[in-house]
């Protein structure tokens, strides 16, 4: 004999570590059909019965909403497994009986493990699992999933579970208008034999109430489509819009008034973590003492990094010099001083600030503040059309695109990680601030501080405005952001270990992808700003106006002359494609200085009279938003897996760049700026 | 009786500590936001306020934290979470201060080393952190010591930093 059993949970109830108990160990790991969510599959023999174990993706509840709760709920509408292992935190019962009401509801054959029955204990709960089993009309088995404790007997219920083949269950009731419409409109359901004998009807009344997706495709195709519809429509009238959060409620009620007090005793003692998460999630101090760690991870990630920056740089400015010294080819000297050393040391000083910040996250995601940060800015982001895990990436944003394009793999729906992506690279790096101080203290003069203040501002403002602007009018993204359902972890204190492999894990994608993609770049320049090598280097001076640079620079200049830009300002933008902070070096290599000699670069461009001070915050404004740098770009692709999202991301920057920097100089020009 | 006397001289050395940081922070921020719209020179004040929008900012948060607490004396025991989120931000803002000061004392060294000037020991006192050791807030970290010290011993007092007892 064999049985299939299906373990399902929320996040963080110890399902892997049942799922290991059960199996050994043991499991064969691929992904759900069509999906990048990874399925885990094992065995277990136990009394000469075979049960094969089927790991389903954590979930908090059985809605549409995100492709974990889908595939959940497909997996045991469809493939109708023998039991459901439902595993519970006994230390949180109201949040996890959720789950199983909708298990309920679904007709599954369940089976409860009351996993964490230790710290339930050490909290002070006592929970009459008798009586819990008997308002559920479910087996129920205390485990330990830690100390390999319930097991044997866990199993043994299983099996039991199955030969009874599931057993009449309780009904849920959400009170009289609510029965009422659901039996009808289950009653309608009921004579479609094709939807009837594959799915429960009254699961099908109860989500086509709360307008499910998926259920109303199904109902399309139904033969009683229309009476359901009328049905619907009347329904709304009665039961009000939003019938979904009132399902929710109802049966968060259900579990807090008809469940709770017959089955938990005592009452949890004050802990430190209920002490933190006081200030941590104030109302009033959430957002401040957010924002306060933030700067001090902003100012970690920076500040404290750019010693080691710099002896990236300082090692491999001596070894190009070397190389030019003991080389005596002129072109195999300049390929490998500049090009070689001179591009792998400009990708390497990004390695310490991003490894920092990696650190910096990693040690507030393992403490448990990470997830109460996205939690106190779920409902500012919400109304700005992003997802409470949005605001993260976006402040990491203002030190380096590239790890913040790679912090959205945190949301979990796709369209709200995906539409995150886009708006990313709006927010100013790092990188874009010396370009800001340059042009500022060139030409704004006593207003260049305002001028630069006023990039990170606009930053902001086109960022928040074009995701709103692309929710509104992309279908993809259409609708709401999801909600913000997630786990607030007990506090703990990181150990050094798992910190430093979570930092070396994301820190090593930039290393590998990024990290050639900024090299090539860099190669790609010295190339275009050398040749043709004779017309370049003639009789010992570099004349850059004679390399394919400057034709390209020029072949660009007639696009830009409306934005007041010349041959010089295009090259130095297309400098900037590659990496932003290239754009001051090409200045300065037209101007022959070093990078380092910023206040002789700016009397150089004001006396050259490049830009004027309008011009010159056109060219601020076009630096901040026009493309992402090449290394953001690889990453969006990596991230999104679609050329399409990249593409797209490049083409609206673009245009969005040109119109802003258009505005400000016809505005300022209609003003009276020249 | 003990408890309640020694819980409420923890709560005026919070509230003594969250003043002294407002009034810093404030400054900083006025100065920064003053600094913003004129010439971008060196402001400062009495030599070791920096202007300094953000770091302002965050002051005025481990502040505001600390001075939340004041609830403590009214039997709200869920506000000792305040002292010590203020203590852990204080912390934080110590040491990355410290960290600052420690990354431009490196980098000093590593321009000395590459023949890029004289050797100094400008770098502690002037730098990336503003004043460099002399910022307040590196003192204000070394003055929430011994709250941290008198705070952690209450609460084991109390019994709330252990599996126990139900306050």
């Amino acid at each position: 004999m064999e049985i299939k059993v299906a373990l399902i949970g929320n996040p963080n109830v110890g399902k892997s570590q049942i799922f290991n108990n059960l199996t050994g160990g043991r499991a064969h790991v691929g992904n759900w059909p069509g999906k990048t969510v990874e399925k885990k599959e094992g065995k277990c023999l136990h009394r000469g019965i075979e049960m094969h174990i089927i790991d389903l993706p954590g979930t908090y509840s059985l809605t549409a909403h995100s492709i974990d709760e889908l595939i959940a709920r497909n997996f045991i509408v469809e493939e109708k497994p023998d039991v459901v292992i439902d595993i519970i935190d006994a230390s949180n019962l109201e949040r996890n009986l959720y789950l199983t009401l909708q298990l309920l509801e679904l007709e599954a054959n369940i089976v409860i493990a009351l996993n964490k029955w230790d710290i339930a204990k050490s909290l002070g709960y006592e929970i009459d699992v008798k009586e819990l089993s008997k308002l559920l009309g479910v087996p129920i088995i205390p485990t330990i999933a830690t100390e390999n404790v319930g097991m044997e007997e866990l199993k043994e219920a299983v099996i039991e579970a199955a030969k009874a083949k599931g057993g009449r269950k309780p009904t849920i009731s959400y009170g009289k208008p609510f029965d009422e419409i659901i039996s009808k409109i289950a009653s309608i359901l009921q004579k479609d034999e094709n939807l009837s004998s594959k799915y429960p009807v009254r699961w099908l009344a109860i989500k086509l109430l709360e307008s499910d997706e998926e259920v109303l495709k199904l109902v399309e195709r139904s033969p009683c489509k229309e009476e359901v519809m009328h049905q619907l429509s009347e329904v709304k009238e009665v039961l009000g819009e939003d019938v979904e959060t009132a399902l929710a409620e109802k049966r968060y009620s259900i579990i807090g008034e008809a469940i709770l007090p017959k089955v938990l005793r005592g009452a949890k003692p004050l802990t430190l973590t209920d002490l933190l998460d006081k200030a941590f999630l104030s109302k009033h101090l959430g957002i401040p003492i957010f924002l306060a760690l933030w700067w001090a991870l902003f100012r970690f990630t920076f500040d404290v990094s750019t010693p080691f920056s710099d002896l990236i740089r300082i090692v491999f400015s001596k070894l190009g010099m070397m190389a030019s010294m003991y080389i005596s080819d002129p072109r195999l000297a300049s390929f490998i001083a500049d090009g070689i050393f001179g591009g792998l040391g400009g990708v390497l000083v990004f390695l310490p600030p991003i490894f920092f910040l990696f650190l910096g996250l990693a040690l507030l995601e393992d403490s448990g503040y990470l997830a109460r940060a996205a939690f106190v800015m779920d409902r500012a982001m919400y109304k700005l059309g992003l997802h409470g895990r949005s605001f993260i990436p976006m402040l990491i944003g203002f030190g380096c695109n590239v790890p913040a394009v790679m912090a959205t793999r945190t949301i979990d729906k796709e369209e709200d990680r995906i539409l995150t992506i886009l708006v990313n690279p709006l927010m100013s790096c790092s990188a874009r601030l010396p370009i800001y101080i340059l042009i500022g203290s060139a030409v704004l003069g006593g207003y260049a501080a305002a001028g630069v203040y006023s990039m990170y501002i606009l930053g902001i403002v086109l960022a928040v405005s074009m995701a709103l602007l692309f929710r509104k009018t992309i279908p993809y993204f259409k609708g709401k952001p999801s909600w913000l359902i997630l786990e607030l972890p007990m506090y703990a204190i990181p150990t050094i270990k798992s910190t430093l492999i979570h930092m070396w894990e994301r820190g090593r994608l930039f290393l590998r992808k990024a990290g050639t993609i900024i090299f090539l770049g860099i190669i790609a320049v010295w190339f275009l700003s050398n040749y043709p090598w004779e017309a370049v280097h003639e009789e010992g001076e570099v004349i850059l106006e004679n390399s394919y640079l400057a034709m390209l620079g020029k072949h660009i200049e007639p696009f830009l002359s409306p934005l007041g830009f010349n041959w010089m300002a295009a090259a130095a933008l297309f400098f900037g494609f590659i990496a932003k902070e290239i754009v001051v070096g090409a200045f300065a290599t037209f101007f022959g200085l070093e990078e380092e000699a910023g206040g002789e670069l700016s009397e150089a461009l004001r006396t050259a009279g490049i830009f004027t001070p309008l011009t010159g915050l056109a060219f601020m404004a076009f630096s901040l938003i026009y493309i992402p740098c090449i290394a953001t770009i690889g990453t969006i692709y990596r991230e999104t897996g679609s050329w399409k999202w990249t593409i797209f991301t490049v083409i609206y920057e673009l245009i969005l760049a040109y119109a802003v920097a258009f505005i400000i100089v016809t505005f300022g020009r209609l003003i009276g700026y020249a | 009786m003990k408890q309640r006397v020694e819980s409420r001289w923890i709560v005026i050395y919070a509230m003594i500590l969250g003043i002294a940081y407002v009034i810093l922070g404030a400054t900083e921020f006025t100065l920064g936001i003053y600094s913003l719209f004129s010439p971008m020179d060196n402001i400062n004040f009495v030599g070791v306020i920096s202007a300094d929008i953000f770091g302002g900012f965050a002051a005025i948060v481990i502040g505001a934290t600390y001075l939340s607490a004041t609830s403590i004396l009214r039997g709200k025991y869920e506000s000792w979470g305040y002292i010590l989120v203020g203590l852990f931000l204080s912390i934080v803002y110590g040491a990355i201060y410290l960290l600052i000061v420690c990354a431009d004392g490196l980098e000093a060294l590593l321009a000395y080393w590459g023949g890029e000037g004289e050797w100094t020991w400008e770098w502690l006192t002037s730098g990336t952190a503003g004043p460099g050791l002399l910022r307040p807030e590196i003192w204000l970290f070394l003055a929430s010591l011994p709250l941290a010290y008198l705070t952690l011993g209450a609460l084991r007092q109390l019994n709330i930093l252990g599996k126990g007892k139900t306050l």
